[in-house]
């Protein structure tokens, strides 16, 4: 890869010239007077932003060529992050969404009640105070377990919209609602005694 | 340009040594000795938050504690002859806590730790530990034992009357003598290893299920799974009314020819079926007297049971 050339000049004479002439207008004196150190100031700044801004330099080109694997990057794993979280996510919403419930499981207490369990578990894990000691492990072992009941309920669901007079897969359902209602109580108890 | 970077190598070299030294004076963690007076019964609740706790029973009427925090923790206990609590509280900036307390044999013991792995062993009063994400091992004949941990593993030997453990994803692994246990978990595969089993009854959603050993004759196996696949292995004169019932898997297994002769007997090929559900109701072994029943339901794992081989 070859150096481009130097920009040409300006016509008056450019920053260059402009810092030679303020070195030739210093005094004499050891202490020159501080408008000669200002137009010196001044001129060696304006040499500095022509070295840097008017050449395209191999390390510029570095520099740009690394911004960008760096942004692909991070894009990248935003990406992946973003895809992490839906995923994880999807089954709490489906917890919450009393859509998918099947008819008899919207008459069931136990429902109401993992899902007012559920949002005190929410509300107590974003609260900075109460969860300050709790382990990050533990919490995201119970996140686990509720995404682990949720895909076995759902799972007993689809059996029973097949079957519908499937009494395992009904009892399934049920023993299930009951196994995270018991799951976020405990959990929170354990916790909190921590 | 060549003068600042000398001038940056000269206050790096100054400032590394100061900074290595208050990292090391802060990793020195301090070391803790301290006692207490208390009931041979006495009622002892110990805290930790991170590190290791070690807890044994030992022949003297007092409490002692020795070890060392983590920086950021400190030591706090009290309380009267029949009831003290201790441990360590605060919050770790730097290395971790080991610590090991010494209590009368016979205490009743409750702990709770955050992330510390507990390991208690020697005490025969009662049992209670409860961790968030540690580990917890205990060992010894105990009155009863109480054991949950939300992420961790939980390891119980012991001769005990009784047994309750939980657990969401972490293992449960339960040998010894065991008069009558409950154990939960979600995910977490449960093995249980013992001679004889009482009344046992195992949870879990997707957790894999071992059960080995001999069933007393007063006795009851009830194992109840989603997904998780059960396993259970009996001596080859098990005497047992076996109830298994998979809704969407299978059942197989092999059990031993009766001692009066015939042949051994192929599971797989005696299951009745009532839909998708595999069934086995039958029992197993010979003898007089009643079977222990041994119930298995899983809606979507596969049982298997094995009594064709010789076992101690």
């Amino acid at each position: 890869m070859t150096t481009p050339p130097h920009p040409p000049s300006s016509p008056d004479g450019g920053p260059g010239e402009a810092l030679q002439r303020a070195i030739g207008a210093l005094p004499a004196e050891r202490t020159p007077p501080a408008d000669s150190w200002s137009q010196l100031q001044q001129a060696m700044l304006a040499t500095s932003r022509l070295s840097d801004a008017d050449r395209p330099s191999e390390r510029a080109r570095t520099n740009r060529l690394t911004v960008r694997v760096a942004m692909i990057g991070m894009a990248a794993l935003l990406a992946v992050v973003l895809v992490t979280s839906v995923s994880r996510a999807r089954p709490s919403v489906r917890a919450d969404t009393a859509s998918v419930l099947l008819p008899e499981e919207r008459r069931d207490p136990r429902v109401r009640a993992v899902l007012d369990e559920t949002r005190n578990w929410r509300a107590a894990s974003t609260d900075s105070v109460r969860s300050m000691r709790w382990p990050l492990e533990a919490r995201d072992a119970i996140e686990s377990a509720l995404v682990a009941t949720e895909t076995a309920i759902a799972s007993a669901r689809i059996a029973l919209r097949v079957h519908p007079d499937d009494a395992a897969a009904r009892d399934a359902i049920v023993v299930l609602r009951a196994k995270q209602l018991l799951l976020l109580q405990r959990a929170m108890t354990l916790l909190d005694e921590i | 340009m060549r003068r600042s970077v000398n001038l940056l190598r000269s206050i790096v070299s100054l400032i590394a040594p100061v900074a290595i030294g208050t990292s090391v004076l802060r990793a020195q963690a301090p070391t803790v000795t301290r006692g207490w007076r208390v009931a041979p019964l006495a009622s002892i609740k110990i805290h930790a938050p991170s590190g290791i706790l070690e807890v044994e029973g030992w022949g003297r009427d007092s409490v002692a504690i020795s070890g060392t925090l983590a920086s950021g923790e400190t030591l706090f206990g009290g309380g009267s002859l029949t009831g003290l609590k201790l441990g360590a509280e605060g919050t770790a900036t730097a290395g971790q806590s080991r610590l090991l307390v010494r209590v009368p044999i016979g205490s009743r013991l409750v702990v709770r730790s955050g992330a510390a792995n507990v390991d208690v062993r020697g005490v025969t009063g009662s049992i209670d530990v409860g961790s968030a994400a540690g580990d917890v091992v205990v060992a010894g004949e105990i009155e009863s034992v109480t054991v949950e941990s939300i992420s961790g593993d939980v390891r119980v030997a012991a001769t005990t009357a009784s047994i309750r453990a939980r657990t969401t994803r972490g293992t449960l692994d339960i040998s010894g003598r065991i008069n009558e246990a409950q154990l939960t978990s979600v995910s977490g595969p449960v093995t249980v290893s013992a001679q004889p089993i009482g009344r046992l009854r195992i949870e879990t959603v997707d957790g894999r299920v071992s059960v080995r050993g001999r069933l007393a004759p007063t006795g009851s196996l009830d194992i109840e799974t989603f997904g998780g696949p059960v396993h259970l292995e009996f001596p080859l004169d098990q005497r047992a009314a076996l109830d298994l019932r998979a809704s969407s898997g299978e059942i197989r297994g092999r059990i031993a020819a009766p001692a009066a002769g015939g042949s051994p007997l192929d599971l797989g090929a005696v299951v009745v079926r009532n839909g998708t559900t595999a069934i086995i109701s039958r029992s197993i072994g010979s003898g007089s007297g009643v079977a222990p029943p041994v119930t298995v339901r899983t809606f979507r794992g596969r049982i298997t049971v094995d009594a064709s081989r010789l076992r101690s």
